[in-house]
Formats: structure tokens, sequence, C-alpha cells
């Protein structure tokens, strides 16, 4: 992995706790642009842990197959 | 010299940047703008400030990606005016040159304004004054602040020793600060949210804080702002080895980086604090906002200036940098006197095209602060410069597309249309005219509300054009026309020099297909 990964890493894992943690806060004073701005992490999180997903599924099919 | 020889000597300057330089490099230039853009677009757009980053963030993708596509076609230090030379010949070439120009000129005033704007973060602890009490009347003239004015010409002049001595940031500390100021952004934002953000705030601002339209108008194209600096992909690019492969993702990734921080800082900012506060810190808004989050406002806000200010003032260095890089390239392809080029005996630096620029950008500092805010007057200029050199980049691709299909691409600007031009498969870029529109659009805003750039930026590309014109008939060149240029040789060296063999080929292959379709010799 460079530093580049672990950058993406780091912040898509970060996207994850703000994005729920944004839900949290707003359940108190419900507004569409709360749960749209919480919904963004989230969708934003999601789409870059696919990217994770990926990268796993190589990294096995690579050790499968010496 | 002519001009294949110069190409290939610049070209032995390539060096191998790596991904991560390559994509702190660019990120030194845009990621600092958000420091100066946040309070002046909060004054005006209030309420609606996030809408206003999230509408010029669109824009600015699409010219992200035309300029993805470009610096990974032709690494070529020179930027847009590179891409707008090739695409629309001398004249489109030098106006693109000319608006770039006038954006690195305010640049080094804005920047330098906004880094002294962050030093004055600690004037409250510690000399107990805050730096708005210090402006003063001058007869007619208003709030005029002689001080920041002051502290601001010492930064100047501060660069252009620094310059013509030859004294640059190495590209370690360029990564080590970059890094710094990504993880310092960050955690302001995570904490920001998780600790002080209240979404009611947020809503009660959109629905009672909304701006008028005109308002929101000088707003939206104030943001652009937060986002100039791609110049510094093709100024990357040009010494990066193998940059078809590196551009695409450290460009991308660049992008990508900046559009969340410029989106998540107002959308925070509004939900942690009134708009009015950040606006009245026009000079610090990030350390203002960093210093209101619980827990760690007490560290983060001072660290934030003082992050701010270091980082700030590296963007006004790239400004004296590449203001003296593109006035080699306009002067290589004839457009101004090669006067410029001469360097210090001693310093072998570009000292007249240091002094001349920077010279200009301090005329633009001393101006602006003699009007009721220094950096909204900037910030005009600024925005005038970079949708027009913008707008030129954006055609420029698409001409390109029709006039030079055969230069392998290793990246696209994606959703193309497939059309059959000249009996020659080429690829219409239609997410280019969408991003044209949004540029367009946001000039026309430029043009309409504000009432310096309007006229000041206009006024800079006619006396530029005189001169251009003037320069041009005394050496008996074409003002209108364009020069005859072997631009295949010249794109087989750059490949060359860049080590992209296999683009080499796949392009030498292309035009002998062509020569072929001729019935010519190929190549």
């Amino acid at each position: 992995m460079s530093w580049r990964d672990y950058y993406q890493a780091s912040t898509t894992l970060l996207m994850f706790p703000v994005g729920l943690a944004i839900w949290w806060r707003s359940l108190a004073h419900l507004t569409a642009m709360s749960l749209a701005v919480g919904g963004l992490f989230l969708a934003l999180a999601t789409y870059r842990a696919y990217f994770f997903v990926v990268y796993w599924r190589r990294m096995k099919g690579e050790r499968q197959h010496g | 010299m002519n001009l294949a020889t110069s190409a290939a000597e610049k070209l032995e300057l390539r060096r191998d940047v790596t991904v991560w330089g390559s994509f702190m490099w660019g990120y030194a230039d845009v990621g600092a703008d958000i420091y100066a853009a946040l309070g002046l677009v909060m004054a005006a757009a209030q309420g609606a400030t996030h809408l206003a980053f999230a509408l010029a963030g669109l824009v600015y993708i699409m010219i992200g990606l035309a300029y993805t596509e470009l610096a990974a076609t032709y690494p070529v230090a020179g930027g847009g005016q590179y891409f707008t030379l090739r695409g629309l010949g001398d004249f489109w070439g030098f106006i693109a040159g000319a608006a770039l120009l006038l954006d690195y000129t305010i640049d080094i005033a804005l920047f330098a304004t906004a880094s002294a704007g962050y030093v004055n973060f600690f004037l409250p602890v510690l000399f107990g004054v805050d730096v708005s009490q210090l402006a003063v009347s001058l007869g007619p003239l208003h709030h005029v602040n002689l001080f920041w004015m002051g502290e601001s010409l010492l930064l100047v002049l501060f660069l252009i020793w620094l310059n013509i001595r030859g004294i640059r940031e190495s590209s370690l500390f360029n990564e080590i600060l970059g890094a710094l100021d990504i993880i310092t952004e960050s955690t302001i934002i995570v904490f920001g949210f998780l600790f002080a953000w209240h979404p009611e705030l947020l809503a009660h601002q959109w629905n009672t804080q909304f701006p008028t339209l005109r308002q929101f108008m000088y707003g939206s194209s104030l943001a652009i702002i937060s986002f100039v600096g791609l110049e510094s992909i093709s100024q990357a690019a040009q010494e990066t080895k193998r940059p078809a492969t590196i551009v695409p993702r450290t460009s991308l990734t660049l992008i990508f980086t900046v559009l969340i921080f410029a989106t998540a800082f107002p959308t925070m900012s509004l939900g942690v604090l009134p708009w009015q506060d950040i606006a009245r810190s026009v000079g610090d808004p990030v350390a203002r906002l960093a210093h209101s989050i619980p827990l760690i406002g007490v560290i983060a806000g001072p660290f934030a200036a003082l992050l701010g200010a270091t980082i700030l003032l590296i963007s006004a260095n790239s400004g004296v940098m590449s203001a003296s890089r593109l006035t080699y390239a306009m002067s290589q392809f004839q457009f101004i006197s090669e006067w410029f080029n001469s360097v210090h005996p001693r310093y072998r630096t570009p000292h007249r095209t240091i002094l001349v620029f920077t010279g200009i950008g301090v005329i633009q500092l001393v101006l602006s602060f003699l009007t009721p805010n220094a950096m909204d007057t900037l910030s005009n200029m600024y925005a005038f410069g970079a949708t027009t050199g913008y707008i030129l980049v954006l055609i420029s691709l698409i001409k390109l597309r029709f006039s030079d299909p055969f230069a392998p691409r290793p990246y696209k600007v994606p959703l193309n249309l497939k059309l059959k031009h000249n009996g020659q498969r080429v690829q219409f870029p239609l997410l280019a005219v969408v991003g044209l529109l949004g540029v367009s659009s946001i000039l026309f805003e430029v043009i309409l509300t504000h009432a310096i750039g309007r006229i000041a930026g206009p006024a800079w590309l006619v006396l530029a054009f005189a001169y251009y014109a003037w320069y041009r008939r005394r050496h008996g060149l074409p003002v209108m026309g364009s020069l005859p240029r072997d631009w295949e040789t010249q794109q087989m060296q750059v490949l060359e020099a860049a080590e992209e063999y296999a683009l080499l080929e796949q392009y030498r292959a292309a035009l002998a297909r062509r020569e072929g379709r001729k019935g010519g010799v190929s190549p």
C-alpha cells in the first residue's frame, strides 16, 4: 500500500463516524439539510469503501493463485 | 534557438516526482485557497455559502477533469497558456497567458495579504489589539489598514529576496507541510461536525439569512477562487516521469480532496457560528472557526493560524515562481520580448521577471488597501483572470479533440459523443460543454457583480494586447495569425523525455496511419 492508499483509507474510515454523528445530532432538530449532509458523508464513505472491497478481493485472488 | 531545441532543453529538467510529491505540489497551491476564500464568500453568500461553494465546486470538477486530460496528454509546463496556444493559435494563447499572468500577480498580492491576516490572529493575544481597530481614514478614503498593508508588503519583499537569491522551499518541506495541513483540516472538520455542529443553526441561517440573488451571484463567483491553482497540475506534469500514469491519479485525488474541504468547511461553519462571525474574520476565518471548536479549539485555533500563514505564503511564492515560468514560456513562443528572460549574473535567477511582475503585484496590493476591503478587491480581479483562462482552456480541449485526434490521451474527460470528422473518428466531450457553460456563467456573474473586476480585468487584457500588437508588428510577426510550429515533432520529444515509450509508439503508429491514408510517407 502507498501513502496515497493509507490517506484514502483513513479519510474513508473517518467519513463513516462523521456521517453517523451528523445524523445522530440531527435527531433532536430534524431538518432535510442536516440529513442530506450526513447522508452525503455516508454515501461518499460507502462509495470509497467499495474500492477496498475490490482491493481485498484482488489480494485474495493473488494469494490463492500463488 | 528554435522551439524544438528549447523544448528539448527544458525537458531535461524532468525529475522523479513521486505520486505523493506530485499530489502535494498541487495541494500546496490549491489547498491554501479555502483559507482565503471562506470569509469572503461568507460575507456575500451568507446563509447559502455552502450552496455557493457547492455550485462553484461542480464547475471546478469539470475544469479539473479538463486540466487532467490536457496535462496528461501534453505534459509541458505552461498550463492553460500552452493548451490554448495548441488549440486556438497564437492570439488566443497570448490572451490566455495574459489572463493567467493577471492571476499570478494577484496571487502574490492576495495570498501575501491573507498570510498576514493569519499572522494578525495573534495580535489580540500578544498586544491586546484587533487588526480592524488599526484602520484609519485618509481624506476621502475610509477604513485604510496601513498596518496590514505594511505586513503584506514585507512578506512580498521577503518573497522577492528569496526568489532573486534562488532559495526555494524543498519538495520535502512542501510534502510535510501539505500533510500537516490535510491532517489539520480533517481534524477541524471531524471535531467540528462531532462536537460543535448544530444542524438547527445551519437550517436557521439557510431559512432566515438567505442572500439576495445579486449577493448570491457575487458569493458564488468569489467561491471559484477556492479552486484556483489547477495550473500546478501541468507544472507537476512537466517535471514528472511517466506523467501519463501519475498525473490522472494525483490530479483526480487532488480535485476530490479540495472539493471535500471546500464544501465541508462552509457547511460546518454555518452550523457552528453565525455567518457574520466568519465574515468579520475575513483575514483569518479558518483559525476563527477552529478556535470555536470545543476540546481542541485552544490549540487548533493558533495552530490553524500558524499553518494558514505558512501555507498561504507558499501559495504567494508559487505566484512569483509561476509568473516567471509563464513569461519564460511566452517569450519562447514570441509573445513577449526576450528581455524578460535575462538571468541574474550572480544568482542565475530570472530577476527581471521577478521584479516586474512581483512589482505589479505590489502595486495591486497597495491599491487594494485603498479600498474598504483589500481582500475582496483582490478576489474580484482573481476571479476574472481565472474564469477567462478556464473558458479558453475548455474551448481548447474541445478544439484539440478535432485538430489533434492522434495525440494519445491517457485520460479522457468522461461522457463523450463519437463523431466522424474529416474521415477520422473523434470523441466530442459533452462534459466540457457543460463546464464551459458553467464557467461562462461565473464570468457573467463576475462582470455583472464585481465593480472593480469588470473594469480592471478587461483593462489588463486590453493593455496586454496593446503590448502584444506592438511587439509582434515591430518584429514583423502576425498579430492575429499564428506562426508555423511543428507540434508533432515536439509532441514526440515530450513523450520521449517523459519516458512514455508506449504512448510514443502509439502516436507514431497513428501518424503513420494518417500518412498512409494520404498516400504519403510514414514518419
